[in-house]
């Protein structure tokens, strides 16, 4: 397992949002969280790199172990974490730099200072987002100029440029058209092979097809985790079913 | 909790309708069909074959239904068991129907009625295939895994009966065929009726048996065709 979680619970000021959740990510699979909105996929997305740290009057407790190492730990260097733990939100969020500047930023805060290295990586990040070849001839020009799907895989490889071992995906598609979300989903398809990816989706059909692990939350609750064959053909639970199927939620 | 029936909800349930309704069909035109032979009704046999359009027209539409619920909602979990197991069951349904229209068109090329002899012979036979079938169609509309599956298991006995009366009818051609030379055809010629009756009564239940997989499948998610019995207790 590449991160295992022990009775989570979060708290946001007195209202409790995450209720003991056991949860255990496989290393190089794709699992979707998904549930009814409030139900607290996103809050435990990012309990998984500490973004919850920046909340004030919130508070986690737990375990969170990512290839062993406690990430709540006094030790744990969160900037360090999230260099590990990449993450992807539901709107793009690009710097007002170029394209260039945007996938070599983290690189730079990190120490890279050979440009030669640093084009090398960008180019490497790119392609790993299937975006290079649609930018290969403007990566100095303003990232803002990018439709919205490619925003979108220029946030994922400027998380992919400082080679996180895990990527966390909140939405990731929910703003696009579907040829926008396609190449995303292909890209989760082939990130997959080498990294582990974490995706809340409210999209069950995305769920189903570029997940191999799906995990139902309900009112701050993990109600079911398996296959997503499984899940999504013949759930255990009947609360599952009632919400993949529509029923409620 | 939504009260309000989704779309898709008001889909699968027109598509069960639909499919209620073509068990009806199918289990009319069998009934008629066992009718007419056991009366040589030809007039009663031609219904049955004339009918079998209504039930071809039938399954067109609940494929194309079931199509359209798969295109418009991309259904999961037992909502898509339904629409994949309908996919399967209109198909074993048209051809039940078509096995009614078989007995019906043998009924039809009679020259030579069946001896009362042939009709006992036959008669296991026909009560297991109206048997299976009224109880696939009352499992459908009240579906339970646990009599599906006990229904399923059921393909052996019927490959048995058949077998049985096929012996029966070889041994009483060959008896009846030395004694008496003159009866020779006649006996010959309701015997080959009886031997593609009792085919045609056999397929009957070995469609039904089918639907009755398929009604598990949907209840339970696991497919249990083909598995021998050993598998299919340990999937359960």
């Amino acid at each position: 397992m590449k991160i295992r979680t022990k009775n989570i619970n979060f708290f946001y000021g007195n209202s409790q949002a995450l209720f003991d959740v056991n949860l255990d990510f496989p290393e190089c699979c794709v699992t979707a969280l998904i549930g009814p909105s409030g139900c607290g996929k996103s809050t435990y997305l990012r309990c998984l790199n500490r973004m919850n740290d920046l909340i004030p009057d919130a508070k986690a407790t737990g375990e969170i172990w990512l290839d062993g190492v406690d990430i709540n730990s006094r030790r744990t260097n969160v900037v360090s974490l999230r260099k590990q733990v990449g993450m992807v939100f539901q709107k793009p969020n690009p710097f007002p730099k170029t394209i260039f500047e945007n996938v070599a930023y983290g690189l730079k805060v990190n120490g890279m200072r050979n440009p030669s290295e640093i084009a090398d990586k960008v180019e490497q990040s790119l392609i790993r987002a299937a975006l290079f070849d649609e930018v290969k001839d403007r990566l100095h020009t303003s990232a803002l100029g990018l439709s919205g799907g490619q925003q979108q895989r220029l946030c994922i490889a400027r998380a992919l440029a400082v080679e996180p071992a895990v990527l966390l995906m909140d939405e990731p598609a929910s703003a696009l058209d579907p040829i926008a979300t396609q190449k995303i989903e292909e890209s989760i398809h082939e990130l997959k092979e080498q990294l582990t990816i974490i995706i809340v989706t409210h999209n069950m059909q995305q769920a189903a097809r570029v997940s191999d692990y799906t995990a139902f939350f309900y009112m701050g609750k993990l109600i079911e985790h398996g296959e997503t064959e499984t899940m999504f053909t013949r759930p255990s639970l009947k609360q599952t079913e009632d919400y993949i199927t529509g029923r409620f939620g | 909790m939504q009260t309000k029936e989704t779309q898709l909800q008001q889909m699968l349930s027109q598509l069960r309708t639909r499919l209620l309704v073509m068990f009806a069909a199918v289990g009319i035109a069998l009934e008629e069909a066992l009718l007419a032979l056991e009366s040589a009704n030809k007039g009663k046999a031609q219904a049955v074959i004339d009918g079998d359009d209504l039930i071809n027209a039938k399954e067109n539409e609940i494929d194309e239904l079931a199509l359209s619920i798969l295109v418009r909602n991309q259904p999961v979990a037992h909502d898509l068991r339904f629409v994949v197991a309908a996919l399967r069951m209109v198909s074993e349904l048209e051809r039940i129907g078509d096995e009614a229209v078989d007995i019906a068109t043998l009924t039809c090329r009679m020259d030579c009625s069946p001896s009362p002899k042939m009709f006992s012979t036959l008669a296991p036979l026909v009560s297991n295939a109206r048997d299976i079938y009224s109880q696939v169609q009352e499992l459908f509309k009240n579906p339970s895994a646990v009599k599906a599956l006990e229904l399923s298991r059921g393909d052996v006995d019927s490959t048995q009966l058949e077998f049985t009366v096929l012996q029966t009818i070889m041994t009483e051609l060959s008896r009846e065929g030395g004694e008496n030379c003159k009866h020779t055809n006649l006996v010959s010629c309701s015997s080959t009726q009886g031997i593609l009756i009792a085919r045609a009564l056999s397929r009957v239940c070995g469609r039904a048996i089918n639907l009755a997989e398929q009604i598990y499948f949907i209840e339970q998610g696991v497919n249990i065709k083909h598995l021998p019995a050993e598998a299919v207790q340990s999937s359960v």
